[in-house]
């Protein structure tokens, strides 16, 4: 049911965006109270890659210094099958592990303590389903095409949840939601859904004819769906998304698996 | 119209009240003296006019008004006498009577203002400011709402509502408003005693009332008489005209967004009429202003149709029926739609008795509904509606010139079917959510008493029962709010009662004849709630009733006032406060769960709000100059638990400051030229304490509902209106107007994110709308 809404907000959005008639964009400038920082972090574990997780803050809004990668912090994954590693962070600022990859049906545990607080996750990856076809498909109102994905969501609800990322010649940008969906109305069928790739600049279209499009497929949990469309709702909630972290951090765990699937945007104008 | 057999209330006190005030046949008195009566018309127009004073000559000032059907009576001995006939925007008018029978006479009242529209007054004394009981009350004439220069050049009622003291918009482009500090479903809004549950066209850039077919507006800000209810903070009473049961005549509008054209007669010449009205908005023109190349797969249109017809079968009895058809569709061809809409059908029956007892009974059906779907690679679509069937009953007894009581009875049934979703694709799938019944129901008295020459009160209980009904799920919770168990009801069965008594009270007290305090208290309840994820509303927004686990909202409102008139009238000052506690209140808990999900009251937190103000206003009301500075000074808060670490926080239609000022002029004969000032503070908001990245992108952190607040908004409006034609055969106008006309951007929507060309910042932007709006239509009349 949220996939349906959601779909219909987009484009009614979009319509919306039409009416606004002699509308005007402008940068202003905001005083905002400072807050304490509070913790936030990402946790992620993809199926054949190591896990690895970032420690860090949130900043004050007009702070553009570059979000920290926090030292010191105690970062530990386990998993079902008796594995378990403190994670240790390298150049990147990431706390990666040197043993623990994602699994297919494995579960895993966070556990991230930092200056005397801890904080918990559990996530588990569900069973692989893969894309079948990209295709592109022209919005009506728009100058470019936006890439759609195809594939079958299997009966039962143990694959129920999906997450797409897009990168566009290998960048993702900066201000494009995710696509995140939930096959609960549309338990066993094949599924059709188009990436909402729009963004803020009036002056440049985000997919020009040849442009690479890569497609990131992932089956993700409910502990990290619920995260993930949360957030996808923030503008009009003006509310935290759901974190399935305990202990009072910001941000998610996710383990998930990973399909890729790429396709060169070509349309008829 | 009564098609559930269970729409009677079960609860047998109610059903008896029922019966018992059924068989209340007023007794006739019969008459030592001799009666004149007849109704009060508009010479030109034949249209009736309400509250019009007749006055006997040398009787000490005694005389009546003619009520709500335009008729009066006055029983006096046989003898001669003078009638004085004194009322705004007429010639006066004297009639010498020979009373040594009963005399029929109707009076017939010559205009003296010009224009186009109609000079139809609602019913008021001259000297009403100071003098009628009930407080708290705005009516506008609609001859006042045409000049008001508006966006676009369509009049709107709503918006010029909010250049009154104590209403606030809901913002540019938004048809919501605020009365005394209350959420924008709080206000009843009712069309010929309808309720209409979305007002708004096209994301609420217009209202969905046509001004061409419309008789008057009243307002009343929460102090309201028994015989309303239903909704806590405000009844926004609209009512349509009559026909001219004399003469046919077409009129119209052609302006730059919409078009209109009204149409009217006699059915049967002085007995029945009707009058019909339609309006259109053109999709070309909006997207040929949005400047979108593709705009030919896109339309965006609404339509509205009026219908009021008018029968009087006797003497004594007076039929009418009320329709409306109203829609609004967004089409991206081949790709969405998206479609909603309201339609109702009223009739109504008005019995004169005697002179002193009159009923109307009416029957109703009303629906509000949308749809969306969906093709882009599959078919989805959903539909949501609302479903009413109303019947009321009332009685009018005039006891006496200074006395005069109403009591009443209504009931209306709702089926609330919040969301029918298929999916048509390779596998077809369809989700209906279950369907929430209920009846609503209220017994009314009212009595308006002249206690003294000084001291004029209106006081009454209306009591109300809401039945939350069978069939359905309903589901019991525990104090988490997570779900226990459900039973399912079967059709009819009563799943829980609530009953209130709402005393009302409003009372003017006169310190001499120019001016008065006038207080009042009421208590209201409200037992539909519409849940809206974002503030400002749209037209897919979910409306729940009270159940066993939604309790309904109360709400006492107590107000005082000081209220002086001017020059004879011609200035009217008031000053008045208000204190509001309510109860009850709705609001989400964080990242609710609202679509498609059928236990929406897990969502649900419930708390109490307040809220509090001092509103000060003065008029001008005659001349050639007209107009007001409207200023309100107010807080409205919220504590919910669960919210804001359960502190009070500001409602979102918390606004300190709200100016209007709004000048009418009469240039010429010809020419007539308007102004609107508006000033408001913005409203609360919730801005980001901070941020952080979730996959390499920005994402907001928030800490303080509603701690900030929007830019202050303002703006200037001009309009003028140029008379070009006026013959006893045709009229017609031309209307000009300039929205914000010196150019202000007024924030719509302010978005902190990922600065546009440098994605290592985050910059807030501002969005507005509408700035240097100019608009050009004419109107014309056969």
């Amino acid at each position: 049911m949220k996939s349906i809404k959601n779909k219909y907000i987009i484009v009614l959005s979009a319509l919306a965006v039409m009416l606004a008639v002699t509308s005007c964009e402008k940068e202003i400038d905001v005083d905002l109270n400072s807050v304490t920082p509070r913790i936030q972090i990402e946790g992620i574990v993809k199926q054949d890659q190591l896990a690895k997780v970032r420690v860090s803050h949130t900043l004050d809004f007009n702070d553009n210094s570059g979000y920290p990668f926090l030292k010191g912090a105690i970062v530990k994954i386990s998993d079902d099958a008796g594995n378990t590693e403190i994670l240790q962070q390298d150049n990147t600022g990431w706390y990666v592990a040197q043993n623990i990859k994602g699994v297919i049906g494995r579960s895993y545990n966070l556990s991230v303590t930092y200056e005397d607080k801890e904080y918990t996750s559990t996530s588990k990856i569900p069973p692989l389903v893969k894309l079948d076809s990209l295709s592109m498909y022209k919005v009506p109102v728009m100058k470019y095409a936006i890439p759609m994905i195809h594939f079958s969501d299997p009966k039962g609800e143990t694959n129920q949840y999906y997450r797409c990322l897009v990168y566009i010649n290998g960048k993702q940008l900066p201000d494009v939601n995710e696509m995140v969906l939930s096959a609960e109305f549309m338990d066993g069928s094949p599924i059709h859904q188009f990436l909402p790739v729009f963004i803020n600049d009036d002056d440049v279209d985000p997919i020009k004819q040849g442009d690479e499009i890569e497609v990131e497929f992932q089956c993700i949990d409910k502990g990290a769906y619920t995260f993930f469309y949360t957030l996808s709702r923030i503008e009009d909630s003006k509310t935290n998304p759901t974190s399935n972290i305990k202990g009072g951090a910001l941000g998610y765990f996710s383990a998930s698996t990973v399909d890729k699937m790429t396709i060169t945007a070509e349309w008829e104008e | 119209m009564l098609v559930h057999a269970n729409f009677l209330p079960k609860k047998t006190w109610v059903s008896f009240l029922w019966l018992l005030h059924l068989f209340i046949i007023p007794v006739l008195t019969s008459a030592q003296t001799y009666k004149i009566s007849g109704t009060v018309v508009d010479s030109r127009t034949k249209e009736t006019l309400i509250g019009v004073p007749i006055i006997i000559e040398n009787r000490n000032g005694s005389g009546v008004s003619s009520d709500e059907n335009g008729k009066y009576a006055l029983t006096l001995p046989k003898g001669e006498y003078t009638l004085k006939v004194d009322y705004i925007g007429f010639e006066k008018k004297t009639l010498k009577i020979s009373l040594n029978q009963n005399i029929k006479k109707d009076i017939e009242l010559v205009q003296t203002t010009i224009g186009l529209s109609e000079v139809v007054v609602s019913a008021e004394r001259p000297d009403a400011n100071v003098s009628a009981p009930q407080t708290g009350i705005e009516k506008m004439e609609i001859q006042t709402i045409n000049k008001i220069p508006v966006l676009l050049g369509e009049r709107d009622i709503i918006k010029s509502i909010q250049l009154m003291p104590g209403v606030q918009g809901a913002g540019e482009g938004s048809s919501g408003f605020y009365v005394r500090g209350g959420s924008a479903d709080q206000n009843l809004i009712l069309l010929d005693n309808v309720s209409l549950y979305n007002a708004s066209h096209l994301m609420g850039f217009f209202s969905t009332f046509n001004s061409e077919v419309l008789r008057d507006v009243t307002l009343y800000k929460g102090a309201m008489p028994a015989q309303y209810g239903e909704r806590l903070a405000s009844i926004l009473d609209v009512q349509q005209r009559n026909g001219d049961n004399q003469k046919y005549h077409v009129a119209g509008g052609i302006g730059l967004i919409s078009s209109n054209v009204n149409a009217e007669g006699p059915i049967q010449k002085g007995k029945s009429s009707f009058l019909i009205g339609a309006r259109r908005t053109y999709a070309d023109a909006l997207a040929r202003m949005s400047g979108i190349e593709d705009a030919k797969n896109a339309y965006l249109y609404f339509y509205d149709l009026n219908m009021k017809l008018n029968f009087a079968l006797s003497d004594k009895d007076q039929i009418s029926i009320s329709g409306y058809l109203g829609r609004d569709k967004m089409v991206l061809k081949d790709a969405a739609e998206v479609n909603w809409g309201n339609s109702f059908l009223i009739a109504n029956w008005s019995h004169t008795f005697n002179n002193k007892w009159t009923s109307r009974t009416s029957l109703s059906y009303n629906q509000y509904d949308y749809y969306f779907g969906m093709e882009v690679g599959m078919n989805l679509n959903g539909t949501a509606k609302i479903k009413d069937y109303g019947l009321k009953h009332e009685f009018i007894f005039q006891q006496s010139k200074n006395s005069q009581w109403r009591l009443g009875v209504s009931s209306t049934y709702h089926d609330l079917a919040p969301g029918n979703y298929n999916l048509d694709s390779e596998q077809k799938n369809s989700v209906d959510l279950h369907h929430r019944y209920s009846s609503e129901n209220a017994a009314y008295i009212s009595n308006q008493i002249k206690i003294t020459d000084n001291l004029e009160v209106v006081y009454g209980l209306r009591a109300s029962a809401f039945m939350a009904l069978g069939k359905g799920q309903y589901y019991t919770l525990d104090q988490d709010n997570n779900v226990l168990d459900s039973t399912w009801y079967k059709s009819g069965k009563v799943v829980k009662t609530y009953i209130n008594l709402e005393p009302r009270f409003s009372a003017a007290y006169k310190l001499n004849e120019v001016s008065s305090i006038k207080a009042a208290y009421a208590r209201t309840t409200q037992n539909m709630h519409l849940l809206s994820y974002s503030a400002q509303g749209t037209p897919f927004d979910r409306w729940t009733s009270s159940s066993n686990n939604v309790k309904p909202q109360i709400a006492d409102q107590v107000s005082l006032g000081y209220f002086r008139n001017f020059n004879d009238n011609m200035f009217e000052f008031s000053i008045e406060g208000y204190y509001k506690d309510m109860r009850n209140q709705l609001d989400f808990k964080d990242n609710a769960d609202i679509e498609g999900y059928d236990v929406i009251e897990t969502e649900l937190l419930s708390g109490k709000g307040r809220a509090y103000g001092v509103e000060l206003s003065l008029k001008k009301r005659q001349g050639r100059l007209t107009g007001w500075i409207a200023y309100t000074l107010s807080k409205s808060e919220k504590k919910i638990d669960g919210i804001n670490e359960d502190r009070w926080y500001n409602a979102f239609q918390d606004r300190t400051h709200d100016l209007s000022i709004v000048g009418m002029y009469e240039l010429n004969p010809k020419w007539s030229l308007s102004a609107a000032w508006v000033f408001y503070t913005g409203n609360a908001i919730t801005y980001p304490s901070g941020k952080y990245q979730v996959n390499g992108k920005d994402v907001m952190y928030y800490a303080e509902r509603n701690g900030y607040r929007m830019p202050n908004y303002h703006r200037l409006d001009l309009g003028a209106t140029c008379l070009l034609k006026k013959t006893s055969k045709f009229q017609s106008e031309l209307v000009f107007g300039l929205y914000n006309a010196y150019g202000r951007e007024n924030a719509y929507m302010i978005q902190f994110r990922t600065n546009t060309k440098d994605p290592s910042k985050t910059t807030a932007y501002q969005y507005s709308l509408f700035t240097f709006v100019p608009s050009v239509s004419w109107n014309f009349k056969f």
